[in-house]
């Protein structure tokens, strides 16, 4: 396992080179100049000067590229205009509360997406497979802005009684540093329903098909058949024999998903006003605000690496066979 | 598509709805100019004629200038459906291609092209098309290029496994011991069996396209109006969405219903093609 | 526009408005009383407490007041956080705020401050003439990008005489102090040993602002929020404490869900509300709308170089066939005027007798004939010389300005004029315009004006070629007149200039002047007394108060 561990984390430096190259490619390839973003009659030529020294723009295409790739590997990635502070500062604050709202939504994909196919496997051309795989192919087929629009107006609807309303923007309340810690977790908790259940919501629907192919597969296995043979009870079949290996293919299917988590979250950030880095992403690129935009591009991508390579050798740990190949 | 197949294909009920779902589609895009009642970007006596709900002269109602939604929609298909098939036939051109060439050849030129295929795997679709769009000038070509140049590699890895495992079969092995060249191989022994997954994949393309499309219509970066795409309708008139949801509920379930009639099909297709798995 | 608003403080131009509107300014609607207590019943001792929610679309990126950079930073500046030296009173006068006293030298080219000997830096140190000293060296710093620089270009030299007296020298001009009431004083002791290049991104700005207004910095959750508590030391003559404890501006970058917040009470203000939620508003008897007017006209350069614009009759038919009336009702639902010339309705030296062009398609399809462009090939363009009107209307990527030129395509549709919009990168954009090649056909943008209105950089013979002078324009006549207008010392003269000035370029039509701004914030039911006007909607924030059920 830790061969293979190894093995795999070597693979990654030359996605992760690519990466960086990719990222200052595709920016060096984008017309205009961005220190002329900053167009206001009173900046003098010296100060877009300094922009353009700041931002690298004055060296050599090769230069540029090394002094890139230094910064993303000490996590000095420059300074942004925009913002007024340090890039890695805007990192600092923006990553976790993407990473929060992924892992809720990718807790959610797989349970709900689990349970749901696994139900409809089980009941397989039921009125209820039918019903849920039709809504699940609705959802999925739905724009996610449109549904978090939704959600949005539903449950900050003046119509519906208090209990049930829900945080539609922010992180946090306003009257939050007055809280009591439980209080606090719940806050944070009320905040993440609908946009973490924006984000993932299309994805669980997704997973759902994949569970209840795989859990038809099983089902249909012979040592199912025996369990059954034996005289367990159905329940105890599902639960304890087929659930099991069904779950096993879906882990392979991390890798798949947070990517377009990710990718999800510019979309749902800007909707629910969350502070992440894919709403830092889109600023950035209206502001013009180069640097930001590289460090969030590079981020992006090494997130989705890491992410396979979790996938991967948690893959490796439910299935050994795996490892040899 | 063999007889058989297409039976199966025929007999699966959910596809089949797909595909009546998506002939009526494609015709109503065809036919919008015979079909919509108004023309779609025409505001006359905006005032008095804009918000208005849907009544029985204007179907689905009037949007923030007056425009008919129906027509809109009607032309937003178009627009809409254009983009999705031409940005999968892109994408599955260049995947093909590069699958191909990478399956065949094997070796160090695979290894590139795969672990390149890796590389902008590692990088979410989205973000690619956000600073994509967003630094060049969005326009219909440029959206439509890019969600095609971001579409690929999916198909290429599907192209370059079912190229792998035909290289080795007989008839093809017999092809080369007769001495034919490698194009000739790949053209005419190689190609035509992957084609199948990779129209599966083409389908359930076009529906992803779409509902990118409608993202970057959301962030300002997709087709600009007044061009009507389904998703800047939907994009424009969420402000409105309690007060006028016509404007955003039409087109909105055209997109469903599109990307559903594409699911529907792809899965049949997919189904039809490999009999062994269990619908 | 070439000062794209969102990017340059508009602070500057913003005050150009008039005292003539001042009365009227607030147009808030009487509050709503459906919470069962009628607001101007609670007594003002009942009226301290609460937190009152702001929020807009666009981030605060920063409290330094050296690289503000848009409308509602400035506001935050200037009336929440800092103070300024003066201030205006709600009838355009420049009245005390840190300075208590101020006199001119009889020769007008010595200015010296008095300043209040009470107010701290919310650290407890005293704010002296050596801040302000400090303020103003920076902002002449040529290596500082302050935006509003222009206020202080006759203003050159400072000595601090003591503690709280600080004298300037400068060139005598009209309205001179005007850049004071625009200007937040920086704390000296916190900023000072900071290298002007370091200034920037010193942690003042984001995460560690002092100041010494009304309001205390609390938190600033990028992003997120910026929150503010009531100084309990401001000084009584200026009002003291505010009577909210807080004040919070949130960021929500999506219109539908700040709407559906302020429905829901999420949000008590928001801020510069999208015009397509002006009916909603109405409809709505928990909301309100307060209005005010705001020095920016949209408008519609033609360039002369090109065949279609040269002749003024023409540009005259291109304006009178655009329905200006429902372009204003249909973009900005109503938040807005017909504009006539460069002289806006919230001008003090407006004529009102002034009327912009009629909408008069057939006249235009008349006068366009009569100026030689006929359709003759019968496909609905009209052609001169082989030469068919046809042109790009190019303008930036902001969705208002997008309708407008769906709109005006429609209208120039019906009188044989073929527009074919174009939506550019807004740096792009300026870029074309602003080239002395002039690379475009026609544009279409907003315009955000100046206390003064000496707009030579626009008009003037001399400056074809420079930046400003999109559209080539002379007129020796004109450029009398405006030579004129800031040399004025009178009101009177002044006014006559200035009405002479507006008509002269009505007339002659260089540009389609489509409509004057208003501005409107949407507010919940709780927030009290919010007055905005033509100071912008924080001048009076100290007097905010939240009406509890």
């Amino acid at each position: 396992m830790i061969r293979y561990t190894a093995r795999r984390l070597l693979e990654a430096v030359p996605i992760l080179l690519g990466i960086v190259t990719l990222t200052v490619l595709l920016l060096h390839l984008a017309p205009g100049d961005p220190a002329t973003a900053y167009f206001n009659p009173n900046v003098s030529p010296e100060i877009i000067e300094r922009m353009r020294e700041n931002l690298g723009l004055n060296l050599p295409l090769h230069e540029q590229y090394l002094r890139w790739l230094r910064s993303f590997f000490t996590g000095d990635f420059g300074y942004s205009f925009g913002q007024h502070r340090p890039v890695a500062q805007v990192i600092a604050d923006a990553l976790p509360n993407t990473l929060v709202l992924s892992a809720v939504s990718l807790l959610l994909i797989f349970v709900l997406g689990c349970a749901v196919g696994a139900l409809q496997a089980v009941r397989q051309y039921s009125a209820l497979d039918i019903a849920t795989t039709f809504v699940s192919l609705f959802i999925y087929s739905m724009p996610g802005f449109w549904l978090g629009l939704m959600l949005i107006l539903l449950f900050s609807s003046p119509a519906l009684p208090e209990v049930l309303r829900l945080p539609i923007s922010g992180v946090t309340s306003i009257d939050y540093e007055f809280m009591a810690p439980a209080q606090r977790l719940l806050d944070r908790a009320r905040h993440l329903v609908l946009p973490s259940f924006a984000l993932g919501i299309a994805s669980a629907a997704g997973v759902s098909r994949y569970m209840r192919g795989a859990m038809l597969e099983v089902l249909s296995q012979d040592y199912i058949r025996t369990a059954r043979a034996k005289g367990l009870p159905e329940t105890a079949v599902i639960l304890r024999h087929a659930l099991r290996n069904a779950l096993i293919p879906i882990v392979s299917l991390l890798g798949l998903y947070l990517p377009l988590l990710f990718g999800g979250s510019i979309v749902i950030e800007v909707v629910f006003s969350w502070p992440g880095m894919g709403r830092a992403l889109y600023n950035a690129i209206l502001a013009r605000d180069y640097p930001v935009v590289m460090a969030c591009t590079f981020l992006f991508g090494v997130l989705v690496v890491f992410a396979n390579l979790v996938a991967d050798l948690l893959y490796a740990v439910v299935d050994p066979r795996i490892r040899t190949d | 598509m063999t007889s058989e197949t297409w039976s199966r294909f025929a007999r699966h009920r959910q596809a089949a709805l797909g595909l009546i779902l998506l002939a009526v589609l494609t015709l109503s895009a065809l036919l919008a100019p015979a079909l919509a009642p108004y023309d779609p970007d025409v505001q006359a006596d905006i005032v008095s004629t804009r918000y208005q709900p849907p009544s029985l002269s204007h179907p689905m109602g009037t949007d923030r200038f007056g425009r008919d939604v129906f027509s809109r929609v009607l032309y937003g298909a178009r627009i809409s459906l254009s983009i999705g098939l031409l940005a999968v036939l892109i994408a599955i051109t260049v995947g093909t291609a590069i699958g191909a060439v990478a399956g065949f050849f094997g070796g160090r030129l695979d290894a590139v092209l795969m672990r390149g295929v890796d590389l902008l795997l590692s990088f979410p679709r989205l973000v690619l098309l956000v600073v994509l769009v967003a630094l060049f000038q969005p326009s219909i070509a440029l959206v439509t290029l890019v969600l095609g140049l971001t579409g690929w590699m999916g198909v290429s890895r599907i192209v370059r496994g079912q190229v792998l495992s035909v290289r080795e079969m007989e008839y093809v092995t017999a092809a080369r011991v007769l001495g034919f060249g490698r194009s000739r191989i790949l053209l005419r022994h190689i190609l035509p069996n992957v084609l199948t997954p990779v129209i599966v994949a083409a389908t359930l393309g076009i529906g992803n396209t779409i509902l990118a499309e409608a993202a970057l219509s959301f962030l300002g970066l997709g087709v600009q109006p007044p061009t009507a795409s389904w998703g800047n309708m939907v994009a424009s008139g969420r402000d409105a969405m309690l007060e006028a949801w016509w404007i955003t509920t039409f087109p909105g379930l055209a997109i469903v219903f599109t990307v559903m009639a594409f699911n529907l099909v792809g899965d049949g297709l997919r189904d039809a093609l490999d009999p062994r798995r269990v619908a | 526009m070439s000062r794209p608003e969102a990017r340059t403080s508009s602070l500057v131009r913003r005050t150009a408005l008039a005292a003539a509107l001042l009365g009227a300014g607030a147009c808030a609607e009487q509050p709503a009383v459906e919470s069962g207590r009628d607001p101007t019943s609670v007594p003002v001792a009942e009226r301290y407490g609460g937190t009152a929610i702001l929020a807009g679309l666009g981030e605060i990126q920063t409290m330094n007041a050296f690289f503000s950079r848009d409308y509602v930073t400035d506001q935050f500046q200037a009336y929440v956080l800092f103070t300024t030296l003066l201030r205006y009173d709600d009838r355009l006068q420049p009245e005390p705020y840190l300075a208590r006293s101020w006199s001119v030298s009889p020769d007008s080219n010595e200015v010296t401050f008095r300043l209040r000997t009470d107010m701290r830096w919310h650290d407890g140190a005293p704010t002296t003439a050596r801040d302000v000293a400090f303020t103003f060296d920076r902002v002449k710093d040529p290596a500082l990008p302050y935006p509003n620089r222009s206020a202080f270009d006759a203003w050159e030299s400072v000595e601090v005489l003591d503690d709280y007296t600080i004298r300037f020298t400068l060139r005598p001009h009209a309205d001179f102090l005007h850049g004071w009431t625009a200007l937040p004083i920086m704390p000296r002791h916190i900023l000072e040993d900071t290298p002007v290049e370091d200034l920037a991104s010193h942690p003042f700005g984001t995460s560690q602002p002092v100041g010494n207004g009304p309001f205390r910095f609390v938190e600033h959750l990028p992003g997120d929020r910026w929150t503010f508590e009531a100084n309990p030391d401001f000084p009584p003559d200026l009002g003291g404490r505010p009577f909210l404890d807080r004040l919070v501006y949130r960021v929500i970058p999506n219109e539908t869900t700040l709407f559906a917040e302020l429905r829901s009470g999420g949000v008590d203000m928001y801020v510069r509300v999208a015009p397509v939620f002006v009916e909603q508003i109405a409809e709505d008897p928990e909301l309100r709308l307060a209005a005010y007017p705001f020095p920016n006209y949209s408008f519609i350069a033609w360039n002369p170089r090109r065949p279609f614009f040269a002749d003024r009759t023409v540009r005259r038919a291109l304006t009178m066939a655009l329905d200006r009336l429902e372009l204003v009702e249909v973009v900005r639902h109503g938040l807005g005027t017909p504009a006539v010339g460069p002289v806006g309705s919230w001008h003090w030296a407006y004529d009102s007798a002034w009327r912009p062009l009629p909408y008069a398609p057939d006249s235009a399809a008349a006068i366009l004939e009569r100026a030689g462009w006929r359709d003759v090939d019968g496909d609905g363009i009209r052609e001169r010389n082989g030469v068919r009107f046809s042109f790009e209307l190019v303008t930036n990527e902001s969705r208002e300005r997008g309708a407008i030129a769906e709109l005006v395509q429609g209208y120039l549709a019906r009188v044989g004029v073929e527009a074919r919009p174009r939506i550019r990168e807004h740096q792009a954009l300026i870029s074309d315009v602003t080239s002395p090649e002039r690379r475009f056909e026609a544009f279409l943008l907003s315009w955000t004006q100046g206390m003064v209105l000496d707009e030579r950089d626009q008009w003037a013979c001399d400056r074809i070629g420079k930046p400003l002078q999109f559209v080539s324009f002379c007129d020796p006549a004109l450029d009398a007149v405006m030579d004129s207008i800031p040399r004025a010392t009178d009101r009177a003269v002044q006014r006559h200039l200035i009405r002479r000035y507006g008509t002269l370029i009505a007339e002659a039509q260089p540009f389609t002047f489509l409509y004057v701004e208003k501005r409107a914030d949407a507010l919940g039911p709780r927030l009290q007394d919010v007055a905005p006007d033509f100071r912008g909607e924080l001048a009076g924030v100290r007097n905010w108060w939240l009406l509890r059920p």
